[in-house]
């Protein structure tokens, strides 16, 4: 159709120009995204707390992986989430920017009716109390499934021995606080 | 991992494990849309990475504009093209073709590739234009619902299957029957015969990104242009198909929007 020709020859007019990314196997993408959807979703949800920007996150990494399908590895779990925390990054760094230029303006927690007072986040919040951000993040990646430590460590940039001691050390800390387990 | 760790992290599992009810399903994904708007949520959030291109666009658009004037209005909309949303009917400006009724159907069955079933969807990454200028480009603009489609049919100069090299689901098209309902800009008659890419032919599916999947019965909001050279004679090209949802558009860009907003802004009004 016309979407993918420049101009229209026969009423002259011209049509704004469009370039062609990629064309991909949905089928194949169909399949990851309905097997992975809550693999992304869940490990977004732990590390932005909050549904609404996980939601987010998850449609662009999804997106991001519709457009480079050709170029995903297989398995492509560990390359969604390395995507998803990439994404993530890149969105508290525009919003750290936007903090300092909007002068000193407190961000306040998020409002919600009452749903958020839900045993698993009165359980998480208290965790991330103990937690650092990264004992945090390193657990629910080993809780994600088909994980091996190699992955782990590609996703949160570190090597796979640096990924064991950081789940050694965090359980550790559990460990002293068994009100949380 | 040693044993207390084992066992710690087992404990750890278990509560984690409440995320679950936490987590909501996938969001459906229509393969007949699968592309960057189908995954994400409405474009307003990408206003601002898009907005250097919308202003290369806009330069573009404009000098086009300049170089391609429209016509001035010269006809009205044939009768019959009420508005149920209650926006005025039309003043039409340039004249598509109006189409014939021709088959929908090819007169034999397409030749099919061979290899396993697989679905293709072309992906677009088009540069960001408003209604009014996609309007603009347009040969006309209307909304009508989808009486009948035909089988998919190869969209080339001889009608015959491509080579695999050169295969691509825009070669694949499908002619629908399309009620005419409210004519937005340019004339039409009360059914025209459209022609829209992609579709299944055999077990592989061919998909165009910026055309909803035509739905017998269901409204579209329709730009249209020409038609390929190796279409039929006296059928209309769609450039951009949107669905229409009760009042509210799919737009390719914005969202949702009224149907009443989406018209106003396409005839410039």
């Amino acid at each position: 159709m016309s979407a993918e020709r420049p101009t229209d020859a026969g009423n002259g007019r011209r049509t704004v120009p469009v370039q062609r990314t990629t064309s991909v196997r949905v089928g194949e993408f169909e399949r990851a995204y309905e097997r992975h959807y809550r693999d992304v979703y869940r490990y977004l949800l732990g590390l932005t707390r909050s549904p609404e920007e996980a939601d987010d996150i998850a449609s662009e990494t999804f997106e991001r992986a519709l457009r480079a399908w050709n170029r995903v590895p297989e398995p492509s779990l560990p390359w969604l989430l390395l995507t998803a925390r990439r994404v993530a990054t890149d969105r508290w760094r525009r919003a750290r920017r936007l903090a300092r230029i909007r002068l000193r303006v407190r961000s306040q927690p998020p409002t919600d009716a009452g749903e958020r007072q839900t045993e698993f986040w009165l359980w998480f919040d208290a965790l991330a109390a103990v937690l650092t951000h990264r004992q945090r993040e390193v657990l629910m990646l080993r809780y994600q499934r088909d994980l091996s430590d190699e992955d782990i460590g590609s996703i949160m940039g570190i090597s796979a021995s640096g990924v064991r001691s950081l789940v050694a050390r965090s359980l550790d800390v559990l460990r002293s606080h068994p009100e949380l387990l | 991992m040693n044993e207390r760790d084992t066992d710690t992290f087992a404990r750890f599992g278990r509560r984690m494990a409440l995320i679950e009810a936490e987590i909501k399903n996938p969001p459906r994904l229509d393969v007949s849309q699968i592309d960057r708007y189908a995954v994400r949520k409405p474009a307003s959030r990408r206003a601002p990475a898009l907005a250097g291109v919308a202003l290369v666009v806009a330069v573009v658009v404009v000098a086009s504009l300049i170089a391609d004037r429209r016509p001035a209005p010269s006809a009205t909309v044939p009768a019959g093209a009420g508005d149920s949303s209650g926006v005025p009917a039309a003043t039409a400006s340039s004249v598509p073709s109006v189409a014939a009724l021709v088959p929908l159907d090819p007169a034999s069955s397409p030749e099919e590739p061979t290899g396993p079933c697989l679905s293709h969807t072309t992906v677009y990454d088009r540069l960001r234009t408003t209604i009014e200028q996609e309007a603009n480009m347009s040969s006309a603009v209307l909304v009508g619902t989808v009486s009948a489609i035909g089988k998919a049919q190869w969209n080339t100069e001889d009608g015959r299957m491509p080579s695999s090299e050169q295969l691509e689901p825009s070669q694949v098209m499908r002619l629908v029957r399309v009620g005419v309902e409210i004519v937005v800009t340019g004339t039409a008659t009360g059914i025209i015969t459209v022609q829209i890419p992609g579709g299944l032919i055999g077990c592989h599916g061919f998909y165009v990104g910026l055309f909803a999947e035509p739905k017998v019965g269901s409204r579209y909001l329709m730009f249209l242009g020409n038609v390929d050279a190796g279409s039929t004679e006296g059928v209309v090209g769609a450039r951009e198909v949107w669905a229409i949802e009760g009042d509210m558009v799919s737009t390719a860009f914005d969202g949702f929007l009224p149907l009443a907003t989406v018209i106003e802004r396409a005839r410039g009004d």
